[in-house]
């Protein structure tokens, strides 16, 4: 049976490809139900790398424990069921660009007039203002737009930026979003009784989780800031490259210092290892440990001053030597023993093999209808009173049409009339 | 004034670095009374990079509109004070290591005691349970377990693993959750009326944000993932380096679909992932490949096809510039845009007119901007209430709603209890 504080609630998902289905999962494992409704030939992210027809790993990823209501809304006789089904619906979540929605008769302001207090997310790349309105966005246009590519500094042999990461972190980070936005939603209906719109985009998430970079604070800024957007501006049209740019960048964010030797990864003579020491008494630790001595902590430092640097050069090739003269294992019991942070770089596909992430229960087993047994990533919240939990495998296409619609009071007969014209799968 | 779905909740926030900060920051930016607890040297974010005392531009871009409440936390007394403060607070969020809590005083059974109805959140980085629990755990570290910082496969010149620059994302996607947490309930508590536990961790996050990943489906990971992991299997006991094992996981050919490239004077990105899109694609770069809908892709023919025009569009795109590209994709449909620097986006157009900006002003610092709330609500609109406090600045007025009379608050700060 469902769990979670969304017991009850049900949600309408016009969403597909990652952001909007990992926003409607989050919610369906807080115990919402989630009626995902898809296009008769199924969702893209169904389609891309299929295993078995309509089958995909990324769908069956991004929609356990949802129902699945596969309908043409380009016809009238399925904007009728929407809105015959509206008024049972506490949520609808969408992620079309921003003219689709009143086309198919499915926008605020038309499903406002049915049910007045839904709640509604809207969800789109670039907002709904501004001159890229219109523009059709995916994660790794955001994250390019956004500055994130810019920011992971990456370059193939042939001079081409990369992606940073292999994770879509502006389609991740809106995802929780749009979960975050509809709790928030429901707690203000729960108290004053009314609905509302709730708008979020690709955008805006990728430029929150890069909040200090893009920040202006011009007290502190001359010092890097105000010197990099100086020297940006002078470059341009100099015939400088892209990648000229991002190495300038680089080297400026080097020269404030962050981190050091205290905050990074290193090679070891059978691995790898990463050390994150971020207040004066971790570093202190972190000096213990390796024995070492270091200016940096000293009152009088001063970050940019050239004996300083060539100190700190010194240093990082120092530690660097040390740590690659013996195993990960090595060092993860010294700096460990000492309380310093440390962990050896992972694979992720080995992680539901790691004892760390099984004791925590952050492994669940599922069955899909069609595909038989799979593990998935738990939901990353616990609550104590109402815990969250993954309501089941990702639906087949169109699995539950005629419940949904029974549900919204459609006879089996005016079921398998909308079924006979293609309006349902 | 403030305004939002949380206004009239009061959160006790006991949190430092990023995580913690960004979550409470998100609590507040939707209305809710954030009172941040900190210790008289302040919290870490603020010392680090400072640019006056007190002040760095990190702290101040992750706790604006809060209050700054300082408390010794190690003295009984401070101890004190938070549980005399407790029946007027509604959430509690905590970011110490597993045995701080209980040891401060501020543990959850401690404080629903005092307020039953309390919502507390504990955020760890590696969970309660497990041989991890106990560790000490920033993002960079947790980037590293959770198989972050090998999917971004970025290597240093000296061959070392490089972290995750584009952002600290365990951070900032644990920061969301535990906005999201605290929301759900919230919710729960107006229809229950009870409190309770959530728990958040670092590395939860991690791992949801690669979820396909981490999902294991035997069906689909016979023909690539499981032949994957043994060849990294073989590697690692043959002494293999960091690079040739990333080298290894990555085990896709590059396509003309999803990718960014160097245009002549700079760089863009486009993506279509589906066949409507990609006929798209085709059209703007005026190739002629057949589509992967359509033909065999384990074809030796095919698959030398799609290799040969890679460096054919890769050259093309580098013979015009970004602008041209832009209006190529515009007419043809294609999404794409430019590969911007974040610095460059305070003053973007796009992110100006959806109101991504705000104007601040501290009051040691002065003017700033920010990003702006990352939702927009209709009925109760999010509305930051002013930049990030100076250091202890509400003190008095939190010690003083505890109860306190102004002449033991002065005796309090007089032993250093209080600052």
């Amino acid at each position: 049976m469902a769990s979670g504080p969304f017991v009850g609630i049900r949600i309408l998902e016009f969403s597909q490809i990652i952001a909007g289905p990992l926003g409607c999962m989050l919610l369906a494992d807080m115990g919402a139900e989630v009626i995902k409704v898809e296009p008769v030939a199924g969702e893209p992210w169904r389609l891309t790398a299929q295993f078995v027809p309509l089958e995909s790993k990324t769908y069956q990823a991004l929609n356990r424990g949802k129902q699945s209501l596969a309908m043409d809304l380009t016809q009238q006789q399925s904007q009728d069921a929407i809105h015959r089904l509206v008024a049972d619906i506490d949520v609808v979540v969408i992620n079309y660009r921003p003219d689709v929605a009143a086309r198919l008769g499915i926008d605020y302001e038309t499903l406002k007039a049915i049910k007045p207090d839904l709640i509604y997310v809207d969800s789109t790349a670039f907002g709904r203002k501004g001159p890229l309105a219109q523009r059709p966005g995916y994660d790794i246009v955001i994250q390019s737009f956004s500055g994130l590519t810019a920011a992971g500094g990456r370059f193939d042999e042939n001079g081409n930026p990369t992606l940073p990461g292999g994770q879509p972190t502006a389609d991740n980070q809106t995802g929780y979003a749009i979960a975050w936005g509809v709790s928030a939603a429901l707690f203000h209906r729960e108290r004053t009784g009314r609905g509302q719109l709730v708008e979020t985009s690709l955008l805006a998430n990728a430029l929150m989780v890069q909040y200090g970079s893009f920040m202006s604070l011009p007290a502190g800024d001359a010092m890097v800031r105000g010197a990099l957007l100086k020297q940006l501006e002078q470059a341009q049209g100099s015939g400088k490259s892209y990648r000229d740019f991002v190495e300038e960048r680089r080297e400026m964010m080097r020269r404030r210092g962050a981190g050091g030797v205290y905050y990074r990864c290193f090679n070891t003579k059978n691995g790898a290892i990463a050390v994150g020491c971020l207040s004066v008494s971790l570093r202190e630790k972190m000096r213990q440990a390796l024995d070492f001595t270091d200016i940096r902590d000293e009152p009088d430092y001063d970050p940019l001053a050239p004996e300083s640097q060539a100190f700190q050069q010194e240093l990082t090739a120092k530690i660097e030597e040390m740590i690659e003269g013996d195993d990960s294992e090595h060092w993860i019991d010294v700096l460990e023993g000492a309380g310093v942070p440390v962990s050896a770089i992972e694979f992720v596909e080995t992680l539901d093999q790691h004892e760390q992430v099984i004791e925590n229960g952050y492994v669940i087993d599922l069955d899909h209808d069609i595909t038989g047994p799979q593990t998935q990533v738990a939901p990353p919240i616990k609550m104590s009173d109402s815990p969250p939990q993954a309501q089941g495998a990702s639906p087949p296409l169109g699995r539950d049409n005629d419940a949904i619609l029974a549900s919204a009071g459609y006879s089996s007969d005016e079921i398998t009339a909308m079924r006979d014209a293609g309006a349902i799968r | 004034m403030a305004s939002g779905p949380l206004d009239g909740v009061r959160v006790l926030e006991f949190t430092q670095i990023i995580a913690g900060p960004f979550g409470c920051q998100n609590l507040a930016d939707m209305g809710a009374e954030v009172i941040k607890v900190e210790p008289p040297e302040g919290e870490p974010w603020r010392i680090f990079g400072q640019f006056m005392p007190n002040e760095s531009k990190t702290f101040q871009s992750l706790n604006r509109g809060k209050k700054s409440l300082v408390l010794r936390m190690g003295d009984e007394r401070a101890q004190k004070v938070v549980h005399d403060l407790i029946p007027e607070i509604d959430v509690v969020v905590i970011n110490y290591r597993p045995d701080v809590p209980a040891r401060l005083g501020i543990d959850y059974e401690t404080l629903r005691a005092i307020r039953p109805d309390l919502i507390y959140v504990d955020n760890t980085a590696f969970g309660r349970e497990g041989p991890w629990s106990h560790r000490p755990g920033y993002d960079i570290v947790v980037q590293a377990v959770s198989g972050l910082m090998a999917g971004e496969a970025k290597v240093a010149d000296d061959g070392s693993p490089a972290q995750i620059t584009s952002s600290a994302m365990a951070d900032y996607g644990t920061g969301i959750a535990i906005a999201w947490g605290v929301s759900a309930a919230l919710f729960h508590r107006e229809r229950t009326g009870e409190g309770q536990l959530i728990e958040s961790t670092l590395l939860a996050t991690a791992l949801a944000m690669q979820g396909t990943q981490v999902m294991s489906l035997p069906p689909v990971d016979a023909a690539v993932r499981v032949p994957m992991m043994e060849n990294i299997d073989r590697m690692r006991a043959a002494g293999a380096s960091f690079g040739e094992l990333v080298e290894a996981h990555q085990p896709w050919a590059s396509s003309i679909y999803y990718r960014p490239f160097a245009t002549s004077d700079g760089a863009v990105a486009i993506g279509a992932l589906s066949r409507g899109l990609r006929d798209k694609v085709r059209a703007a770069f005026d190739v002629d490949v057949p589509d992967q809908d359509d033909v065999d892709l384990d074809d030796p023919a095919i698959i030398a096809q799609f290799a040969a025009v890679v460096p054919q569009v890769e050259d093309l795109v580098r013979s015009k510039t970004t602008a041209e590209w832009m209006e190529i994709f515009d007419r043809e449909g294609v999404p794409g845009g430019p590969v911007n620097f974040a610095e460059d986006m305070t003053d973007d157009p796009q992110v100006v007119a959806n109101g991504l900006i705000i104007d601040l002003n501290h009051e040691l610092s002065g003017p700033q901007q920010q990003v702006g709330p990352i939702l927009k609500f209709s009925a109760s609109p999010l509305v930051p209430d002013g930049a990030s406090p100076p250091l202890g600045r509400d003190t008095d007025e939190f010690v003083g709603l505890a109860g306190y009379s102004a002449e033991q608050i002065a005796e309090l700060r007089a032993a250093g209890v209080i600052a």
